[in-house]
């Protein structure tokens, strides 16, 4: 009776306990000395979203990076992240980590953009998202070769808008703040991306990575996942872009 | 599984918050029934990914206050949370070619007196007619 008991308090303990995620590998603030040969490196700029309500007296111009991209372990044959969904039989080995959320620890600050350097496990990744926004629908997946680094280039956010969809005017969000949560609902839309070698007037790569390492990415478009990050999903290029400019096309 | 694909398209239908007070339908000329089916259940499936993100917690000694605050929370997160489920079911089926139509009344009340299997079947029969039954919404 009292070893059941004990077996009973042993499981309720270990259930209550919080098992620890495999370790992320956090944003590189400084160049390392040396490129660890067992790890891949990422380099990407972020274009800083233009402050909507920047003409307001005392506002920014620039909106703060308060998210970012999330990167994904992708197991291209079978067309999910691993271990969930379709890869659902292909996990990633104990401590190596799912995903790589978006943790803002720039390397270099520019007027308009941040420079970022992670440092993850090398294989096959996917922009899984950016901010509140999962890329399901078709993204980006890239193979990241260990010992080196891939450089994303700059990368630029912006809302995807339906037809007849639009951003809040100043005029709305006073509306919305004296309605409190009797306000009518906002438009909401998802992000879409663009990605762009860098170039002159970009933040240039650091002086301290081996030139030798550092290579542009590869990327294979039309990589498709389940919703995991429970926000909104759109294609990386934008679904409403894509058909705005198809209407725009048409006779 | 046919079970789960009916039960999505029916709650997208009537969970929709456009389609609280009036239900909307999607259109594609002459899809087929396979594609119907099959687009419909990745898109439900990703609509059903969404998630209820936690919302800013403010203190207050007051009982009442707090009260009303967790009251009014409630009640705008799970509106936020159906917004999205919507906007992830217009993104992806306008992915996918279809078009929102806004259903009529006449219509909405055939498909509620209908059974599960026949109810699938009408969906399919409105989705791939050559013209929609009802005001095409913006995409």
């Amino acid at each position: 009776m009292r070893k059941t008991t004990l077996a009973f308090a042993c499981a309720a303990l270990c259930a209550a306990l919080p098992v620890a995620p495999p370790a992320a590998a956090a944003p590189l603030k400084k160049v390392p000395a040396a490129l660890n040969p067992a790890k891949a490196y990422l380099l990407v700029e972020y274009r800083l979203q233009a402050n909507p309500f920047a003409g307001f007296p005392g506002s920014r111009k620039t909106m703060p990076l308060q998210g970012g991209l999330t990167f994904a372990r992708y197991d291209a044959a079978a067309g999910d992240v691993r271990g969930l969904g379709r890869a659902s039989a292909n996990p990633l080995a104990a401590g190596q980590a799912q995903r790589e959320l978006f943790s803002n620890k720039p390397l270099a600050k520019g007027d308009t953009t941040r420079l970022f350097l992670l440092e993850v496990d090398p294989g096959t990744w996917v922009v899984e998202g950016y901010a509140n926004t999962a890329f399901s629908l078709g993204s980006y997946s890239f193979d990241l070769a260990p010992g080196t680094v891939t450089d994303l280039g700059v990368v630029e956010a912006e809302r995807d808008w339906a037809e007849e969809q639009r951003r809040m005017t100043s005029g709305d969000v006073l509306l919305s703040a004296m309605a409190g949560p009797f306000a009518g609902h906002a438009d909401m839309a998802p992000l879409r991306l663009t990605f762009r070698p860098r170039a002159a007037g970009d933040l240039p790569v650091p002086a301290g990575l081996p030139a030798d390492r550092v290579r542009p990415v590869a990327f294979t478009p039309d990589s498709k996942f389940g919703d995991y990050l429970g926000g909104l999903v759109n294609r990386i290029e934008g679904v409403n872009a894509r058909l705005r400019a198809e209407a725009a096309k048409a006779p | 599984m046919k079970r789960i694909i009916t039960g999505a398209i029916l709650a997208a239908l009537a969970a929709s918050p456009a389609a609280a007070a009036d239900p909307i339908y999607f259109h594609k000329a002459g899809v087929t029934r396979e594609a119907f089916v099959a687009d419909f259940d990745e898109c439900a499936g990703l609509a059903r990914g969404v998630r209820e993100h936690a919302q800013p917690y403010v203190y207050s000694p007051n009982l009442y206050t707090t009260l009303a605050a967790a009251f009014f929370a409630g009640l705008t997160s799970g509106r936020e949370q159906r917004y999205m489920a919507d906007n992830v079911l217009r993104t992806c089926m306008a992915d996918k070619g279809y078009r929102r139509v806004q259903a009529t009344k006449a219509v909405t009340k055939e498909l509620k007196g209908l059974a599960e299997r026949e109810r699938i079947d009408r969906l399919f029969a409105l989705a791939a007619e050559p013209e929609p039954q009802g005001g095409i919404l913006p995409r």
